[in-house]
């Protein structure tokens, strides 16, 4: 069995031939499902939590990948949804795998390119369920818990190849908060269409354009905030007591802010991207809100 | 991520009240007073009406009970069958209140600390809002910030308060 786990290591090791071949990624996820039943039935507990870490880097490429794919196709909020699905995944796996295994299989790089992805996406605030956790039981025995009455197993570590979590019971749902924080980023607030369907009314400007310039996953990126002067014309709708378009911190009006200067200074992401330049790719981009002031 | 905030306050606390309030049995009442840790709960939250833990907080004890090498007696104001968890999806760690006598601040500092590394892994990016009433000074102390600078603020807490922790 040892030469196939260092099989399944080579293969993960190398994501890129991965990318593309779900076939693959399938079969390997059988594979190491398979033996990691075998050795916890052998009750061999550092391969069986070593398998349980290789079925989580499975599951953090195949989220990866799909992140990729859904971001490229437009699918923004699905995207994002599987970014947060391999990056929930990636600390579960980086607090189990030998950290010299954890570079060998590329995750720390991966776990840099979803960062870099979810800054791009223009969500900040989120909804933040608030309940109250009645009764809990232990994942791994089954025993109800007590704060004292207690089982011999701890919450996040692994027995048998699986993870020990607790099983809320009884729950009460007390309310619902915004938070730009979450714990998990799924729950991102859209509005209502006419029909009372969901509406996604962010602008994806930004990681729209990363998108069309990133090739594939394992491209080297990265994107640098800095600032440009637009020229007072595109904002010839805002009043001087207006907010100042160039949306500083401080709130100051138009005519206390950038009317004094030569132009309004706005935020700029300047991407570079190693590769050749997309073709039909514009090699400037304005938000979908400086657009419609340039018609 | 909040910068870090230290503050020291006074407070009327007192376990015997706080005790009538909870309405715990007598068997925990007395293994309270016999503690030199206690973890309390919040009473007061949005008048719910029953004493609540935060979210993590059978975790966070639980790390504490595995960890304490050095005798300290650590206990919990509630009754088993009382025991509830308020789960606010925010990615804070809100650590339930302690109260215990100023000498055990840096432990149950380093304590927290040692449980946001073992569970996230760099304190530097897990923000926690942690608070202790200290009985012998009548002080409650407050921490909001990453974890990573939690320790060293409570130092200053110690000094400030004329404690006697020696590292």
């Amino acid at each position: 069995m040892k030469s196939r786990i260092e099989g399944i290591i080579h293969d993960l090791s190398r994501p890129e031939n991965l990318y593309g071949q779900p076939k693959a990624l399938a079969k390997l996820e059988k594979t190491i499902s398979s033996l990691k039943k075998k050795y916890a039935e052998k009750q061999d507990e550092a391969n069986a939590s070593l398998m349980w870490c290789l079925e989580g880097t499975v599951v953090i490429l195949s989220k990866y990948f799909e992140a990729f794919r859904l971001i490229k196709t437009g699918n923004f909020y699905d995207g994002w949804c599987a970014l947060e699905q391999a990056e929930i995944t990636l600390i579960g796996v980086n607090r189990h795998l030998d950290p010299k295994l954890f570079d060998k299989l590329r995750l720390d790089e991966i776990s840099s390119k979803i960062e870099q992805w979810q800054t791009l996406f223009p969500y900040k605030l989120f909804f933040s369920p608030e309940l109250v956790a009645k009764e809990k039981k232990c994942s791994i025995c089954g025993k109800p818990m007590g704060i004292r009455n207690r089982c011999e197993h701890i919450v996040g570590e692994l027995y048998g190849g699986e993870v020990c979590h607790r099983i809320v019971t009884k729950v009460e749902f007390v309310g619902v908060g915004l938070v730009e924080n979450p714990v998990q980023k799924y729950s991102v607030p859209f509005l209502d269409g006419d029909g009372g369907e969901k509406r996604d009314h962010y602008d994806y400007t930004v990681v729209g354009y990363a998108a069309k310039a990133v090739a594939n996953p394992f491209i080297p990126w990265s994107v640098h905030k800095t600032k440009v002067l637009h020229p007072h014309a595109l904002y010839s709708d805002c009043l001087p007591d207006d907010p100042c378009p160039c949306e500083c911190e401080e709130k100051l009006s138009y005519k206390d802010c950038c009317l004094k200067r030569e132009g309004v200074i706005r935020p700029h992401l300047q991407f570079h991207v190693t590769g050749e330049f997309p073709k039909g790719l514009p090699p400037v981009m304005f938000s979908s809100d400086l657009r419609s002031r340039m018609r | 991520m909040t910068e870090p905030q230290l503050t020291i306050q006074e407070t009327t606390f007192s376990f015997d009240d706080f005790i009538d309030s909870v309405g715990v049995s007598r068997k925990v009442a007395e293994e309270v007073m016999a503690s030199d840790l206690v973890m309390i709960p919040t009473t007061d939250f949005r008048k719910f009406g029953v004493p609540l833990f935060p979210n993590l907080s059978e975790e966070v004890y639980d790390f504490i009970a595995r960890n304490n090498s050095d005798g300290t007696q650590i206990s919990v104001c509630i009754d088993d069958e009382n025991y509830q968890e308020l789960i606010l999806h925010h990615s804070v760690l809100h650590v339930a209140t302690w109260v215990g006598k100023t000498v055990l601040l840096p432990l149950l500092g380093k304590w927290v600390l040692d449980f946001v590394k073992s569970k996230w892994g760099d304190p530097a990016k897990t923000e926690v809002h942690f608070k202790m009433i200290v009985t012998d000074k009548k002080k409650e102390i407050e921490y909001k910030g990453p974890a990573s600078e939690m320790n060293g603020a409570l130092l200053e807490a110690v000094k400030t308060l004329g404690g006697s922790h020696e590292e």
